[in-house]
C-alpha cells in the first residue's frame, strides 16, 4: 500500500510544552482523512510540520515517501497547503494573484496560462478573474485559496479548517470540490471543527488530544466508541380526546418521553431492533396515537467527540464554531 | 481535472483567460508581485505626483525668474534648483522609501501570507531581496521622473554633470543600504520597536547629513574640491571607494539576511553562509581602509565595529527552536539559533582582538595614531561588543524559550543603551565623575562611552573580558535549556516520481 502521509513517533516541543507528543499515523494514497482535536490539540502544529513550515523535535514525517526534514523542497513540490487563515494581497485581481503564485511555483509562458485556465475553471474562479482579490466573499476566497494550492497539481493536500466561516451553499460547493479531488486520487488531510462534514467527506478520521493520537478509524468506529444511548425515535401527534402521550409513555416498557410538543410529543424506544419498532408502531395506532414521523436515531460525530473528550477526562470544549448551526440528524422516513 | 460547476452555465466570454503580459517571465515573481502592488499603492502614487508637481512648479518659476537675468545670476539660480532637486530626491530615497520598506515583511507576517510564499519555489532570501529590489526600482522610477527637470536646469548653465551624477549614484548606494535596513527590520514583529528604530534611523541620518559621508550627495564638488580631491587620488582613491562600496554591499546583504532569517522556514539554514560572510567581510573591508597612506585607517575601526555589531546582533537574536547537537554536519558555531550565535560571538570577539593588535602594529605614530588613540579605539570597540553581547545573556536568563528572540534582543539593547545614557547624564552632573560609569558599565555597557577620556588599555581589557563572559554564559545556558533537535532520517526508499 502506497502511503500519502506518514508520521512516526513525531514530537514537537516548545520549551517545556509538548505540542505533539509521540504521534504516529499513516494515510494511504487517495484517501481523504479528517483530523480532529480540540483547540490546542496539536493539529495545526502537525500540519505545519508536514508542510515544511516547522520542524519536529524528533520523529519522522513524510509526504509521498519523502522526508519533510531531509528534502523539504521536494515535499513542497508534492504538497498543496491551505491554511486556516487565508489573506490575499491588496491592489491585486484574482487573476494577478493566481498568476503570481503560478510564477512563484515555477510555471512560465504558455504552460502557466494553460495551468491557470485549468485550475481556475476547476475552482470556478473564471467568472471573478478580474475582481480585486481582497474584495471576495468568504466562499470565493476559500476557492481562491484552494485554487492556489492546486496550481502545481500536488499529490497531497493539507487543508486546515477549510470550511470555517462558509455559508451552507459554499460549504456544499466545497464538499463537492473535495470529492472531485479525492476521485482524482489525491490524498487529503482535512482538519475541521464541523465534524458532521468530516464524517461525510472522509474515509478515515484521526483524533488527537494533547498532541497524542487517541483514535484512528472511519466515522462509524468513532461513533461506536460513544456511550450515548441510541435507539428509534418517533414523532407522535396525539388525536384530541385520547390519552396524552406522556401518560401513554409512562406505562410502556422501554419507552421514554424525549420532548412534549403542543399536539403530541417525541418519544424514543430503547433498542435497535426492527421488530421493536414494528410492535411499538402497532401499539401506538391501537391506542389512538397517530405517529406522524419516525426515524432511526444515530449517534453523530459531535456526540462521539464530546464523549471522547469526557473519556479523556478533560473539560469539554465546544467543537462547533459560533454561528454554525448544529447539523440536523440524518433522517430516513 | 474536471470542473466544479457546469461549464455551460458560465458566460462564453469568461471561458478563456486573459493573458497577463505586464511583466516578463525573466523577472523574479516576487518583484512582479511587488511592482503590481507597489505601483498602485497610494504612498507611492502620492509621492510620485507630489515630486512631479513640485519640480514642475520650481522649474517654471525659475525659468520665468531668469528670463532677463545675467549669466552669473542664471548659474546661481541653477545651483539653487540643483540643491532643491537633490534635496527632494534625497528626502524620497533616503527617508520615505526606507520607511516604506519597514512594512514590507511585517504585512506578510501579519496577514500570514508569508507561509504561502515560503511553500513556493521562492526562498526566504529571494522574497526579501525581491522586496528590496522593488523599492529600489521605485526609487529609480522617481529618478527617471525628475531627470527631465534636471535637463531643463542644464540650460541655466554652470552644471557639472559628472559631479551631479556622482552624487546621484552615491545617494542610490546609501538608499540601497537604508532600504535594506527597512526591509530587514520589517521582519521584527513588534511595531513599537520598528517605530523606535525608524525614528532613531531618521535622527541618525539627519546627523550624518551634516557629516562628510553625504558630501557626495550634496556637495557639487566632491571630485574637485581641495581636501576631498587630495583624499581621492591614485590607488588610495580606488581602495577607499572599493572599501566603501563593499561595506555598503555587505550592510545591504546583512540587513536583508536579518529579515530573511526571521521569515525562513526552520528547514532553511541561513546562518552558516551569513556568518562566514561576516568573517570574510571583517577581514577584507578593514584591510582596504587600512592600506591607503591617508587618514582613512579610522574607517577600518568603524568598519570593524559596524560589521561585528551587525553580525553579532543578527546571530544573537536568531530563532532558537532548531538548536542542533554540536558537531552535526557543519561547524557548530555556524549552525542556526542564538546559542550557537553566542559561540560565533566569541569567535568575532577573538577576531576583533586580533584586528586591533594587527592595526595597532601597522599604524604607528607617523600616521597620527598614537598610544592614546589606540586606547580610545580599543575602548570604543570593547564598548560596542559589550553593548551587542549583553542582550544574549538577558535572553538566556529570562526568556530562553522565546520563539521571537529578535523582539527581546532589540528591546534589551534599546533599554540598556537608554538607561546607560540616563546614568551617564546623572554622572556628568555629579562631582567625582566616572564613579557611576565604572561601577555600572557591565550592566549598562553604553556607560563605557562615558569613560573614554580615561584612556586605559586595562578598561578595554575588562570590556572584552566581560563581553566574552556574557557570550560564553549565554551559550552554556542556551545549550543546556534547549533540547537539541534530533533529525530522524527516513529509511532509504524510492518515492514515486
Amino acid at each position: 500500500m502506497n502511503t500519502g502521509i506518514r508520521i512516526q513517533n513525531l514530537n514537537r516541543h516548545f520549551g517545556r510544552l509538548k505540542a505533539v507528543d509521540d504521534l504516529s499515523f499513516e494515510i494511504p494514497v487517495g484517501q481523504v482523512c479528517g483530523f480532529i482535536g480540540a483547540n490546542g490539540a496539536g493539529k495545526t502544529t502537525t500540519m505545519r510540520i508536514l508542510s515544511t513550515l516547522d520542524t519536529p523535535t524528533s520523529g519522522i514525517a513524510e509526504i509521498g515517501g519523502v522526508n519533510v526534514i531531509q528534502e523539504p523542497a521536494k515535499v513542497r513540490h508534492r504538497l498543496g497547503w491551505m491554511p486556516d487563515h487565508f489573506n490575499v494581497y491588496p491592489h491585486m485581481s484574482v487573476l494577478e494573484f493566481m498568476d503570481f503564485n503560478a510564477r512563484a511555483l515555477g510555471f512560465e509562458g504558455k504552460e502557466r496560462q494553460m495551468r491557470l485556465q485549468e485550475v481556475m475553471e476547476f475552482t470556478d474562479l473564471m467568472t471573478i478573474a478580474g475582481q480585486p482579490a481582497s474584495k471576495l466573499s468568504k466562499g470565493q476566497t476559500q476557492r481562491l485559496c484552494l485554487g492556489r494550492a492546486l496550481i502545481h497539481d500536488p499529490d497531497v493536500l493539507i487543508l486546515d479548517e477549510p470550511a470555517a466561516g462558509l455559508d451552507p451553499r459554499a460549504r456544499v460547493e466545497f464538499k463537492h470540490l473535495v470529492r472531485l479531488l479525492a476521485s482524482e486520487g489525491k490524498t487529503l488531510l482535512i482538519s475541521s471543527h464541523i465534524l458532521s462534514e468530516l464524517g461525510e467527506m472522509c474515509n478515515n478520521l484521526i483524533f488527537i488530544h494533547e498532541g497524542r493520537l487517541v483514535h484512528q478509524g472511519d466515522a462509524n468506529t468513532l461513533k461506536r466508541r460513544s456511550k450515548k444511548v441510541i435507539g428509534m425515535q418517533y414523532l407522535v401527534e396525539c388525536v384530541p380526546g385520547k390519552q396524552p402521550i406522556d401518560q401513554w409513555c409512562s406505562v410502556q416498557p422501554d419507552v421514554e418521553m424525549v420532548e412534549q410538543l403542543e399536539n403530541g410529543g417525541r418519544i424514543r424506544i430503547k433498542g435497535d431492533q426492527a421488530q421493536d419498532a414494528a410492535a411499538l408502531l402497532a401499539r401506538l395506532v391501537q391506542d389512538g396515537l397517530a405517529p406522524m414521523e419516525f426515524h432511526h436515531e444515530q449517534q453523530n460525530l459531535e456526540d462521539a467527540f464530546i464523549d471522547m473528550m469526557r473519556e479523556l477526562d478533560t473539560p469539554i470544549p465546544i467543537p462547533i464554531q459560533s454561528g454554525t448551526p448544529t447539523p440536523p440528524l440524518p433522517t430516513s422516513k | 481535472m474536471s470542473t466544479a460547476t457546469d461549464s455551460t452555465t458560465s458566460p462564453p466570454d469568461k471561458n478563456s483567460l486573459t493573458v497577463l503580459r505586464d511583466f516578463s517571465d525573466r523577472l523574479s515573481p516576487i518583484v512582479v508581485k511587488e511592482l503590481r502592488q507597489g505601483l498602485r499603492q497610494p504612498s507611492f502614487v502620492i509621492l510620485f505626483l507630489f515630486l512631479q508637481s513640485v519640480l514642475a512648479m520650481a522649474v517654471i518659476t525659475s525659468l520665468f525668474a531668469v528670463s532677463s537675468a545675467s549669466l552669473s545670476e542664471r548659474v546661481q539660480t541653477g545651483n539653487v534648483i540643483s540643491g532643491f532637486f537633490f534635496g527632494l530626491f534625497a528626502l524620497s530615497v533616503l527617508i520615505i522609501q526606507p520607511l516604506r520598506g519597514l512594512n514590507a515583511l511585517s504585512s506578510e507576517i501579519k496577514q500570514k501570507t508569508i507561509d504561502l510564499l515560503l511553500l513556493t519555489k521562492l526562498s526566504a532570501w529571494r522574497i526579501v531581496f525581491g522586496k528590496w529590489l522593488c523599492l529600489n526600482t521605485q526609487s529609480a522610477l522617481l529618478l527617471v521622473a525628475i531627470l527631465p527637470y534636471l535637463m531643463m536646469r542644464y540650460f541655466l548653465g554652470g552644471m557639472n554633470i559628472l559631479s551631479e551624477l556622482g552624487g546621484i549614484l552615491a545617494m542610490f548606494l546609501v538608499s540601497g543600504v537604508f532600504c535594506a535596513a527597512g526591509v530587514g527590520l520589517s521582519a521584527v514583529r513588534s511595531i513599537i520597536l520598528r517605530t523606535i528604530f525608524a525614528i532613531l534611523g531618521v535622527i541618525a541620518l539627519i546627523t550624518m547629513l551634516q557629516g562628510s559621508v553625504f558630501l557626495f550627495a550634496f556637495s557639487r564638488g566632491p571630485f574637485i574640491s581641495g581636501s576631498v580631491s587630495t583624499l581621492m587620488s591614485g590607488s588610495d582613491w580606488t581602495l577607499i571607494i572599493t572599501g566603501s562600496v563593499l561595506l555598503a554591499i555587505y550592510l545591504t546583504i546583512s540587513f536583508l539576511e536579518f529579515g530573511a532569517t526571521r521569515i525562513a522556514p526552520p528547514s532553511e539554514n541561513r546562518s552558516t553562509r551569513k556568518r562566514l560572510l561576516a568573517l570574510i567581510a571583517l577581514f577584507v573591508i578593514p584591510t582596504l581602509f587600512a592600506l591607503p597612506e591617508v587618514d582613512s585607517f579610522y574607517m577600518s575601526f568603524i568598519a570593524i565595529v559596524i560589521i561585528t555589531a551587525l553580525a553579532l546582533a543578527d546571530a544573537l537574536s536568531e530563532n532558537p527552536q532548531h538548536v542542533r547537537p554540536m558537531g552535526e554536519n557543519s561547524f557548530w558555531m555556524l549552525r542556526p539559533g542564538w546559542p550557537s550565535g553566542a559561540l560565533f560571538g566569541l569567535m568575532l570577539l577573538a577576531a576583533n582582538i586580533f584586528w586591533l593588535f594587527v592595526l595597532f602594529g601597522l599604524l604607528d605614530s607617523s600616521r597620527g595614531f598614537d598610544s592614546n588613540g589606540q586606547k580610545v579605539v580599543a575602548q570604543l570597540v570593547g564598548t560596542g561588543l559589550l553593548i551587542v553581547s549583553q542582550p544574549a545573556l538577558i535572553i538566556a536568563l529570562f526568556r530562553p524559550y522565546s520563539r521571537e528572540p529578535a523582539n527581546l534582543y532589540l528591546a534589551s539593547l534599546l533599554g540598556s543603551v537608554a538607561l546607560g545614557m540616563v546614568i551617564l547624564m546623572i554622572n556628568s552632573t555629579m562631582r567625582g565623575s566616572g564613579n557611576l560609569c565604572d561601577m555600572f558599565f557591565p550592566l549598562f555597557p553604553s556607560l563605557g562611552l562615558g569613560t573614554l577620556e580615561d584612556e586605559s588599555f586595562g578598561k578595554a581589557f575588562v570590556m572584552f573580558l566581560t563581553a566574552g563572559i556574557y557570550l560564553a554564559s549565554a551559550a552554556i545556558l542556551g545549550y543546556n535549556r534547549w533540547k537539541p533537535v534530533v533529525v530522524t532520517k527516513s529509511p532509504v526508499t524510492n518515492p514515486p516520481a
